[in-house]
């Protein structure tokens, strides 16, 4: 459609500006950083407020990155579903001014919508509405969220990178006619959405510098170099995109997975735990989508990283959703590759999934068990998702090695 | 079609339980009020209950914020619970909106 209008809606500093909210402090004047300090030093920063990086500190980075000479520094521990209820009730916000079809939520603080359909419905120029979208956030939320508007995806993505933050109203619209003037100059080329390391590099070879470079390149010549993307980077260098938000996109799961970083170097003898407990929350998720495993696959990092690890799989003899026969697959695994080193990343994932329809019968075991304890995890995952997942855990949770219900306590692997 | 659509927007899907929270929040954003029933109404359901309890009916019911229509056979009527027993599962009289009468050619009086 000719008539779409797309707007970026970006959360400034989301995390560190809720708990910013949450203390009563300004979120664009606290200095206020969003870290976990029970753990090691290395840990993450995930979020820096604004007046932090005005100072100049790194957006990402670790906490034994952050400069020590500034006093009235603000620790915030992570609280994740505090962060995921806020994301839902700004998306709750969008959907009173559009419908659920023309949204398209890109992240946990980021969402696209199409607003082209309702501007005559509202008899106002996008940038008036964008202008009472952003109040209406900071009315209900005290959060300051920037807006990019473009005629597409892609130059919406764009304005509210490169421009909408600077603007004082946090508002940038940027249309067809601003290309040569506002997306050629930008510098490097790696500052451009979707352009990452490698393909500057890449880029650079071919004497490719800047985006006027792209924009005016050969279009034969780069989709001969990078295929489909090719002419993807030449159109969004000459600020098209054809992505539609209402034609949504959604992957056809082709594997679950789960990893943890331990909180201590793990002896071999007390990983068979962990990853019966790793096993047990992956089914969980396997069931719920309602397929069998075929392949089951393990990583191990030790903890010397220059020792390496290793990541291997294994094919099952029958597709199964049982925690057991997964379990033992995953144990196969271990106990053929694991060297007696200290541990500390561990990583599952199931996949090669098939429909839960007929099954093959084995000689080998026993259907009477199979379907009785089939039965029994489920009974288990009903009582976990109706009164939460520590209701009800083995007892080895109670042992010292055990990781589940610390891990229960998280979303996203950061505190709840 | 000369580039990857909406494929290259897919989000970095880092949080799995995003998802869940925006499911239950427009889940509990689409819920409705329940609709008054006028004393018509409510004499018509005292009326198919009293004469055709032993039919299969239509019901349309509210439940938790939303609207839904089922067929299904009474098992039994608990008058001073107000609840009607159906195979599996009862339905508080209070939240049947309308019942399909079965006779409505008779039902003009």
């Amino acid at each position: 459609m000719e008539n779409d209008v797309i707007f970026v809606i970006d959360m400034k500093a989301f995390y560190a500006s809720i708990e910013c909210v949450e203390r009563g402090l300004d979120p664009l004047k606290a200095k206020l950083v969003v870290t976990d300090t029970a753990r090691r030093e290395a840990t993450i920063v995930l979020s820096v407020s604004s007046a932090l990086k005005a100072m100049g500190v790194p957006s990402r980075c670790r906490r034994r990155d952050l400069p020590k000479d500034i006093p009235d520094m603000i620790y915030a521990t992570p609280r994740m579903e505090m962060y995921v209820k806020k994301s839902a009730e700004i998306v709750s916000i969008f959907l009173d001014y559009v419908g659920q079809d023309d949204i398209h939520v890109y992240s946990i603080d980021e969402s696209f919508l199409n607003i082209g359909p309702y501007l005559k419905l509202y008899k106002c120029t996008p940038h008036e509405l964008a202008a009472k979208i952003l109040k209406r956030i900071q009315d209900q939320t005290g959060l300051i969220a920037t807006c990019g508007i473009g005629p597409n995806m892609f130059l919406a993505k764009i304005a509210d990178d490169i421009e909408a933050k600077h603007n004082k109203d946090f508002i940038a619209e940027w249309n067809y006619e601003d290309v040569p003037t506002k997306l050629w100059p930008i510098k490097p080329i790696s500052e451009l959405w979707g352009i990452k390391a490698g393909y500057t590099a890449k880029l650079n070879a071919l004497g490719i510098y800047s985006v006027y470079d792209l924009a005016h390149f050969s279009k034969e010549l780069l989709i001969d170099k990078f295929g489909l993307l090719g002419e993807e980077l030449y159109n969004h260098a000459n600020g098209l995109d054809e992505a539609k938000i209402r034609e949504k996109y959604v992957p056809i799961s082709k594997g679950l997975s789960l990893g943890q970083v331990l909180m201590r170097d793990y002896k071999k003898d007390e990983m068979p735990l962990i990853l019966k407990e790793m096993t047990d929350e992956l089914t969980i998720r396997l069931r719920k989508v309602n397929k069998n495993c075929n392949c089951v696959h393990l990583m191990i990092g030790y903890a010397n990283m220059a020792e390496g690890g290793f990541a291997h799989q294994c094919e099952l003899l029958t597709p199964t959703s049982i925690n057991s026969e997964l379990y033992k697959s995953i144990m196969y695994l271990f106990n053929t590759y694991c060297e007696n080193k200290p541990i500390r990343r561990v990583g599952i994932s199931y996949t090669n999934f098939s429909e839960k329809t007929a099954t093959q019968l084995s000689l080998f075991s026993d259907v009477k068990t199979q379907e009785d304890e089939e039965e029994m995890f489920k009974t288990l995952d009903m009582v976990m998702t109706k009164y939460g997942k520590n209701s009800i855990t083995r007892t080895s949770a109670l042992t010292k090695s055990s990781t589940i219900k610390e891990r229960h306590n998280q979303i996203g692997g950061h505190r709840k | 079609m000369s580039d990857r659509g909406m494929k290259k927007w897919l989000p970095f899907n880092a949080l799995i339980e995003q998802n869940e929270f925006l499911e239950r929040m427009i889940y509990e954003k689409h819920k409705i009020k329940k609709p008054q029933i006028s004393v018509e109404q409510a004499s018509k359901i005292d009326r198919i209950l009293k004469e055709h309890a032993d039919n299969i009916l239509t019901f349309r019911i509210y439940l938790d914020g939303y609207l839904y229509t089922f067929n299904g056979k009474i098992e039994k009527l608990d008058l001073p619970n107000h609840k009607i027993y159906f195979k599996d599962f009862f339905v508080p009289i209070k939240d049947i909106l309308d019942i399909d009468d079965p006779e409505p050619f008779c039902s003009i009086s």
